[in-house]
This record gives structure tokens, sequence and C-alpha cells, in this order.
């Protein structure tokens, strides 16, 4: 029987090529995105979720009330993982990590490395196999260093690193380690991306006596394994008041709290601040899976729909079938063999499509994902099928099953105006619906980033070469005075090499996240106030074209402007300051010489802070009750290139720099390259969802053109007829369409409103947007009803210019 | 007795009034008849044919099978009684254009859920019986008229009914084959006492019946026997 089934399923399909064409091409592009997508969601969900009893594992958190301010952070203080072994019995490990950047050398060969600061028990809490060494003891002395294949490859070569030395250097001094094991890197999926291992009992090489003992004071992630009787619940009812114990004196009960957050939960969870691991968008694998079941749906509904504009052919099969015994239920299996039949050919070539274009996946979503035949993407594949199978082929196999024989066989279902014909009608609005819902998001998200990128930021972001002072381990301060010092040789052997005048030291460059933020209690309201300081020098304005509103810029060094300051707008605003007064306690030392318009330092997504620009950061942070600073206050240069011969520019200056500095290492980016990083994740969301309009686009006009043929040709005796009659060419088309454009038309209206508020949300997350025009909107819908037009004209037109007799006669 | 309709009527509602398609019939018909049913184009020939094929309901009146009511049948017993006693024939053929000569005729089998050894061996002995063995493996797009109306009384029977219902089975095919196919039937009333019930609009096709009824505007006009 199902061979039977199999083989009419198969002729049908050989038989209707155009359909199944359509039908295969568009379930397969949706198979090659469902399992993409999968494969991303997959990823995304499962974040170290590989360690054996990972769901004993947590990770421990701070909230600190401090004047009126809530302090939540996820790294830790130095001495809470010690207290937390020592008190608390129900943990079975507690294992403390931190990571630094520092340079790594092998006699003359040297590089910056992301290092991993771990205790002994980080191999035992968390399962990172080694290669070589043992458990035990590869972390045992201070003086031992765990590595991963790739690192041993980039010092040793092809040698054995076991037993060999090689140095790092933390602060001024270099200090020899030996490999005592080679450790398999983390899986994509882990938080955890270490290269290097190094023994905790290091990480005193840079936190200070204070760091190391103060609870004010965060610089470590804890995280405790908790042996499998412990009770969650029990653990927190302790920590609490262990907590405020501690604290006696400097905190009251409950304005300092210990929280644990699970190991899985890490990932996700953008509630928690993130630490030292990344923490994914939670709303990027629902969007993607919302994406994936879209397209799906969509190439389902092609499915359904050309059934129905068929049916009317099969009808008859039916009367037939049921005349000479056929139960219902017969009926239905064949018909859902047909669909699981074609579902099961899709799904194998989108698998195939999908294992093709993964590696440019990988690079759009920058992971490393891959598609192998294992019982889970095979049970993935079968169940696809069956889905794919069940919800396309539910139309024929129930509504053709269940038709009157005696009915299919007079012949008398008629083509129009029937029940059948509303379903159609659903299903083509919807699948606009959706496609119109997708234009318009496309478009909005388009013009947003046109927006972003074209907005007056209130600088000149051009040409800007941005290179860092990479030495780690050194203090701020030190590493100030030495920028400053090599400043200005480095700028004469530069203007004389390559003319150009002007280079400028500074914390930070525009367009990064997190500037440094100096928090302090005001004396008056003793509230708690905070806002930005970028340390710089007299050529920070002029190289960057900022504004100057009222004052000055800074004098040339030497000039005493060492406690000058220049403000914000922003900043005279929030503190009632004008031109020539000081600032508020207490930083009343300094006095404001200027003040800039605003400009958007940080991303779009934020407003512009109040801030200061000082030559003074040090003074300042000194003076600061709290200090915080998202990314690194190490001082940068920053130039402005000519624009002819950049690249030989460069190639100078890396010159000058390898002579004056041979010890620091030469990088350096774009500014306009680190403005567009900011917005990546949107360039990468909109490419998708791009994407995702093409394909849905793509499917649903297929869809259309499926339906206007069959349609169409279930209407030649009626073109004939009017044609014999006296229509013209220009009618006839008008009546074919007529149809199309009605369902076209209300789905622009349905779809419209869908689309303003899924934007409006979209939007909410920008400080700086662009309007959602009437236009963008209007685009979107003619742009549907233009397709539409082709894809159904391109039927009709052939159709109209038949020969009347033709299609008359064979009645 | 076979079949028996007692007082048949059947009717649609056209503005309001009823438009009787079969009014008051009365019919007996016994096992190895062979009957013609004639008159004029809506006359309710078809009508007739497809009440007692089960194929269609009627408002009125009752119908017996092998003397069981079936008004008072549910819907799965009267397809499984259908199954066992009927094969339709069909003016046009009804072959399914996607299913081989081979096919056509092995698939009320299927549907009954036969063995496919046994499958085989009926399927092979009614070919044989109708001499289109050749052409098992063609598609019915492939065959004359004759030649399609051939497998499709072939796959009526396959299934062994007592009663086959043909409407109009020559009206497409030209006299020649048209003869062959009554000749057939004559051979199946006669030899395997088979009951035959033929919708015709030929005198000379008629005659080949043991009794013609006569319809005319739903009612039997009279009963002529040969």
């Amino acid at each position: 029987m199902l061979r039977n089934y199999l083989k009419i399923a198969w002729r049908n399909l050989i038989k209707g090529k155009l359909y199944s064409f359509i039908n295969i091409t568009g379930l397969s592009i949706g198979t090659a995105v469902i399992v993409l997508l999968a494969l991303f969601v997959r990823d995304e969900k499962t974040y170290d979720n590989f360690h054996l009893e990972g769901d004993l594992i947590y990770r421990a958190w701070v909230k600190e009330h401090y004047a009126g301010e809530i302090f939540f952070n996820s790294v830790t203080p130095y001495i809470l993982g010690q207290e937390l072994k020592e008190n608390f019995p129900d943990f079975q490990e507690v294992v403390r990590y931190t990571t630094t950047n520092a340079s790594m050398k092998k006699e003359t060969f040297s590089s910056d490395e992301l290092i991993y600061v771990v205790e002994p028990s980080f191999l035992k809490v968390f399962n990172f196999p080694l290669i070589e060494g043992n458990i035990n003891d590869v972390l045992s002395s201070p003086l031992n260093v765990v590595i991963t294949p790739d690192i041993s490859k980039k010092y040793f070569g092809n040698e054995n690193p076991m037993g060999k030395n090689i140095s790092m250097q933390f602060g001024e001094e270099w200090k020899d380690y030996v490999v005592s094991g080679i450790i398999n890197p983390a899986p994509s999926n882990s938080g955890f991306q270490f290269n290097v291992l190094l023994p905790f009992e290091n990480a005193k090489l840079f936190f200070g006596p204070n760091a190391q003992t103060m609870w004010t004071n965060v610089s470590v992630e804890t995280f405790v394994k908790l042996k499998p009787t412990a009770n969650l619940t029990a653990i927190n009812d302790k920590l609490t008041p262990f907590i405020d114990s501690k604290l006696t004196g400097i905190y009251k009960p409950g304005e300092y709290i210990i929280g644990l957050q699970k190991l899985s939960d890490i990932h996700l969870n953008n509630e928690i601040p993130t630490g030292f691991m990344p923490v994914g968008n939670p709303r990027y694998p629902f969007i993607m899976s919302a994406i994936a079941l879209l397209i799906l749906i969509l190439a389902s509904i092609n499915f359904t729909t050309l059934a129905i504009a068929r049916s009317i052919n099969r009808t008859k099969e039916v009367g037939i079938r049921k005349t000479i015994g056929a139960q219902r239920i017969q009926l239905r299996s064949q018909f859902w063999t047909e669909a699981v039949l074609t579902a099961g050919i899709s799904v194998l070539i989108g698998i195939g499509i999908a294992r093709f274009v993964i590696p440019w996946f990988n690079g759009l979503v920058d992971k490393n994902l891959h598609f192998g035949f294992t019982i889970q993407t095979i049970g993935f594949g079968l169940l696809l099928v069956l889905i794919i199978g069940i919800l396309s082929g539910a139309y024929p196999s129930f509504v053709l099953s269940n038709l009157s024989t005696i009915k299919t066989l007079r012949d008398r279902i008629s083509s129009s105006g029937s029940s059948r014909h509303n379903i159609l009608k659903i299903l083509v609005g919807f699948q606009f619906v959706l496609s119109i819902v997708l234009i318009c998001c496309t478009v909005i998200i388009q013009k947003q980033l046109f927006f972003i990128q074209n907005k007056d930021l209130g600088f000149n972001k051009d040409q800007i070469m941005i290179i860092p002072f990479n030495k780690s381990g050194v203090g701020l301060r030190d590493l100030m005075e030495e920028s400053n010092k090599i400043k200005v040789p480095l700028a004469s052997q530069i203007s004389s090499l390559t003319g150009i005048s002007k280079i400028t030291v500074s914390n930070h460059t525009l367009g990064t996240l997190g500037w440094l933020s100096v928090g302090y209690t005001d004396q008056v309201s003793q509230k708690f106030n905070s806002f930005k300081i970028n340390g710089v020098d007299e050529n920070f304005i002029p190289i960057h074209e900022l504004k100057i509103a009222e004052g000055r810029n800074f004098r040339p060094e030497g000039e005493s402007d060492l406690k000058s300051v220049i403000i914000n707008k922003a900043y005279a605003q929030e503190y009632h300051l004008k031109l020539n007064e000081l600032l508020q306690d207490p930083f009343s030392d300094y006095k404001i010489i200027g003040i800039s318009e605003d400009f958007n330092y940080a991303s779009l997504h934020q407003s512009v802070d109040p801030l200061v620009l000082t030559q003074d950061p040090i003074g300042m942070l000194r003076i600061a009750s709290d200090v915080s600073s998202i990314d690194s206050p190490n001082p940068k240069i920053s130039l402005k290139l000519p624009s002819a011969n950049i690249s030989s520019s460069i190639a100078s200056i890396e010159q000058i720099w390898k002579d004056l500095m041979p010890d620091q290492p030469f990088g350096f980016s774009f500014l306009d390259d680190n403005f567009d990083k900011l917005y990546r994740s949107e360039q990468r969301f909109s490419f998708i969802i791009s994407l995702a309009t093409i394909l849905a686009i793509f499917i649903g006009m297929l869809g259309l053109f499926g339906i206007a043929t069959l349609l169409i040709a279930q209407r030649r005796k009626e073109i004939g007829i009017r044609r014999v009659l006296g229509a013209d060419l220009k009618n006839i088309i008008f009546q074919l369409n007529k149809g199309f454009f009605t369902i076209v038309f209300l789905s622009c209206i349905i779809a419209i409103p869908i689309a303003w508020y899924v934007m409006e949300i979209w939007l909410r997350a920008f400080e700086y947007r662009t309007t959602m025009s009437w236009w963008a909107f209007a685009l979107a819908g003619g742009f549907a009803i233009f397709l539409a037009l082709i894809v159904v004209s391109s039927q009709s037109i052939k159709a109209s210019l038949e020969n009347p007799v033709n299609a008359l006669r064979t009645e | 007795m076979l079949l028996q309709l007692k007082n048949a009527s059947k009717w649609v509602h056209v503005g309001g009034n009823k438009a009787f398609l079969l009014k008051d019939i009365n019919l007996n018909v016994f096992e190895g008849e062979f009957i013609s049913i004639m008159g004029p184009s809506g006359s309710g020939k078809t009508t007739l044919l497809n009440v007692l094929g089960m194929l269609d309901d009627f408002n009125e009146g009752q119908y017996f099978l092998n003397d069981e009511n079936v008004g008072s049948m549910k819907d799965k017993r009267k397809a499984q009684i259908a199954k066992e006693n009927f094969g339709y024939v069909f003016q046009a053929y009804h072959l399914i254009d996607e299913l081989t000569v081979y096919e056509n005729i092995e698939t009320p089998l299927l549907y009954q859920k036969v063995s496919s050894s046994e499958r085989k061996a009926l399927v092979a002995d009614i070919l044989d019986k109708f001499n289109i063995v050749g052409k098992k493996d063609l598609f019915p797009s492939q065959l004359s008229g004759g030649q399609q109306q051939l497998v499709g009384i072939a796959r009526a029977l396959i299934s062994k009914p007592k009663v086959i219902l043909a409407d109009e089975p020559t009206g497409n095919l030209n006299s020649r084959q048209g003869e062959e196919i009554m000749q057939l039937f004559k051979k199946l009333n006669e030899e395997e006492g088979v009951s035959i019930i033929q919708v015709t609009h030929s005198e000379s096709n008629a005659a080949y019946a043991s009794k013609i009824i006569h319809l005319l505007d739903g009612s039997i006009e009279k009963i002529e026997n040969l």
C-alpha cells in the first residue's frame, strides 16, 4: 500500500513539474534557514552546558548599595572566594579566576596574550581536559603555565613545550614560567576562551594588598560547586547574615548582598552585568527562531495554496478512488504521503544548502557552527520532514478526502465562489502580510542605520588613526607619564617623515562604550553623582574638529592649564555651571576654561552624558570616591592621516614607533571603523532581516506565480468567451488582476500597523533615532504591489493574448 | 431478491417548490438480471443508477439490499456493502491518469487489503480474460476509448461484485467498440451470473438486456420485458 502511495506521489511530483519545483524550492530554502538558525540558537542556548554536574556550578554576584546608588557586579571581591571556602561546607569547590593581558616572550619572539589566572580547582570544576600534564599538579607551583596547542605552536613551533621556559611581563618585570601542561581549547560555546592558564598566586602581581582584602574592590570572578546534597535556598539564607557580619560598621544589613547565578544562566541573562564572559542578547535566539518559523510557514503555505489551486484537477481522482472503495483514511494517507515525500526531498536539499553556506553564515554571526550527522541531527531532520509534511499536507488530505463522491465525478466543482477560494485568499493574504511586515522592517532598519552613520556626531571621524599603548601590568599613572614623555619626540619624527603636524594622547578615543566614570558624593545634597572624564591634551579638540561654544581650548603644555577643564554643554546644564567658574565640590580646584558643544563620544544608543576634558585625569581620579570604566583608560595616540599615501604613512609611523619604543607592540585601528563596530550587532541584525525578507519575498512570489498560473488556466474558457464578446486586452488583464490586488491591498492595511509597532520597539534601543516616515511604509507596500503586479500580469497577459478559438475548442 | 426500491423519491428545492428528480419509484432487481434504463435527457436515469449504487441519497422511500434496509445503515457499513456488491462503469471511463492499466485494475484490491500474491493472481487473471495483457504497463492516455472502457470494466469486476452499474458505458465509443462492450456484458451476465444495470440512450444496446425500464420526468413510465 505504502509503495503504491509513494509511486503515485512520485508520479504526481514529476507530472506537475512547475508546482513541484515551487514547493521544493520554497521548502528547501525554509529548511536551510531553519537548520542554520537552529544551530545558532542551539549554540547560544548551550553555553557551558558540557561540564559534568554543571547544574551544581554557580557564579557569585555582588550587589552593593552605596550613597543611594546600587552597584551590581558579577566580578567579586578577591577575598570572597576564600571566605566562602572556609565558612561554607556546602560548597565542594570554590574557584576564583581573573583575566589580564600580558606580553609573552620566547627567546626573541614576543606577543600580547590574554592570560587566565585561575585557582587549581578550575580544572576540576570545569571540564577542560588536559592533553598533557596531570590535573592534580599542573597548576601547583606559582611558576607553572598551561597552554593550548595554538599557543604552543605560536611560541615553540613543532617542539614539545613541556618542561620548557616561557617568559611573561607583569609590570616592568619579566618572569620565567615552566610549561607544565597542554590543554584543549574550550569549545566555541563556552564563556572561558582561554589560551594560557596561570596559577592564581600570580594575581598578587597586579592586585595590590588592598585589592586582596577589601570587600569594596572587585577583581575576580568567583565560582562555587555545590555538594549534590546541598540546598540552594539554605545556602542563600546563610549567605546574607554571614556577609552582614563580615561588614558590620561599613554597611547596614542588606546593603551588601552576595547572590549566586547558575552557570547555564550566564550567557543569555543580560539582567546580571557582564563579567569576564561574553553575554549574548537573549532576544536574538528568540528573533532567529521566529524568523525561521516564519519562512517555514511561508513555504508550507505555498504547498497548501498550490494544493488548493490544483485540487480542481484532482477531485476527479478522489471521486474515482472513492467509488472503487477507498476509505477516507486511505485517501488521507495518500495525500499525506505526497506531502511527506515532497518534504523529505526538500529537507535533504535544504540540509545540503545549509552545509554549503555554513562557513559564510559563521562569518556573518561570528560563530563556529558546524552540522554533523549525529543521531540528534538526523532525528531533527526527520522531525522536520514530519512537521512540514503534516503541516502542508493537512489541507489536501482533509478537504479533498471529504469531497462528496457524486459531485466530484460530475465535475461540477466550480473554480470560483467556493469556500476553498476564501481559504486561498486568506492564505495568500497572510503570506503578503508577513512579507510586507518584513519589507517595512528592512526599510526602517536601513533608514536607522543610515541615520546613525550619517548623523552629525559633533566631530570629524574620518582618517583618524589610533595607536594604543599596550604595555600591561603597569599602573595607569606610569603609563601616562611614559606616553607623555614619548609624545614630543614621536610627534616631531612623524611630522618630519610624513608631514602630519599634530598628534594627541588621550585616555579614551571617541566611539568607545565606556569612558572613565567619576563618582562622588555631593556635599550639599549627600547624593551620589557621576560624570565622565577623558584625559586629553591641547591637540585633542582640533584633531577631532570638536566645536567650542564658549571659552578656549587648552594651551600647549607648560602653560599651566593643568587645573583647567573643558566641559560639555550637558555638564554645564546638569550642574548649572558657567564659563570661568570652578567645578562643583569636591573638584573645585578645577576651573572651566571652555564649554564644548555636545558631541556623541559613545554610541548613539546612549545619550550624551556630562563630560569633563582635563589635562590632569590622575588628579581628578584621586579626588573621586568611585571610579569605573568599561574601556581601558590606557593612553592612546590619535592622529589625522593625510588623504594621500595612507599606507606609506602608516609604514613610516610603524618604523618610528619601533625605533623609539622597541618593547611596545605596534597596533592601530581607525576611528571610523571603531564607530562601525558599535553598530555591528545592528548591522548583523539588519543583514539577517534583509536576507529573511528576500527569501520570504522569493518564496511568496513563487507561490503567487503558481497560483496565478493555475487559476488563470482554469479561467481560459471565460477569457475566450470574453474575447469573443469583444473585451479588449486591458479589460481582461484588469479582470484577472483585480482579485489579486484586493488581497495585496488589504494585506498592506493589516501589515503596516504591525510593522510600525515592531519597529517602534526596536528603535527604543536607540537614544537617537530616525523617524518612521510614512514613505517608508508606502515604499514597502508599493514594492509588494509592484512585485505582485509583475508576477500576476506575466500570466494574465499570456492568457489574454491566446487565440480565444483555442480556448473554446477544447470544451 | 437482490435490490428493492420502495416508493423512492428524490427532489431538490427550486425557488420554494420541490423539483422531483425521482418520483415514487418501485423497482425490483433479481440476481442475474440484465436491466437497461432508458429515457430522455433529464428523466432521472443517472440519478436512479446512482441511488441504486448508493453513490447518492434519496429523500423518501426505502431501499433494501439483500433484504437489508440501507436507510438504517451507518455510513461505514454502507460503504462496505457498496464495495462488496457494486462495480461501477462510467461513460468517461474515469481511469486514474497517473496509474498504469495494471495499477488501475489493482487499486480496488488495495483498498480491500487483499494480499499482494492474491492481487497479482486476480489482476493477471482478468488481464488475460479481457485480452489486454500486452497493455498492462501503458497509461490510460496511451489507449483507445474502447480499450480504456475495457480497463474500466475489468477494474469494476476485479472485486467480484454482484452488480455492475454502468452509466452510458458506450456513450463515448464508436458503434463497433460499443458492440464489443455489449457483447462482453452479455457474456458476463450469462456465463458468470453478474447482474448488470446500465443506463443507455441507444435502442440497440438496450436490447441486450432482459428488461428495459423507461423513465419519464423521474417516474417509471413502463417496464418492458424482452
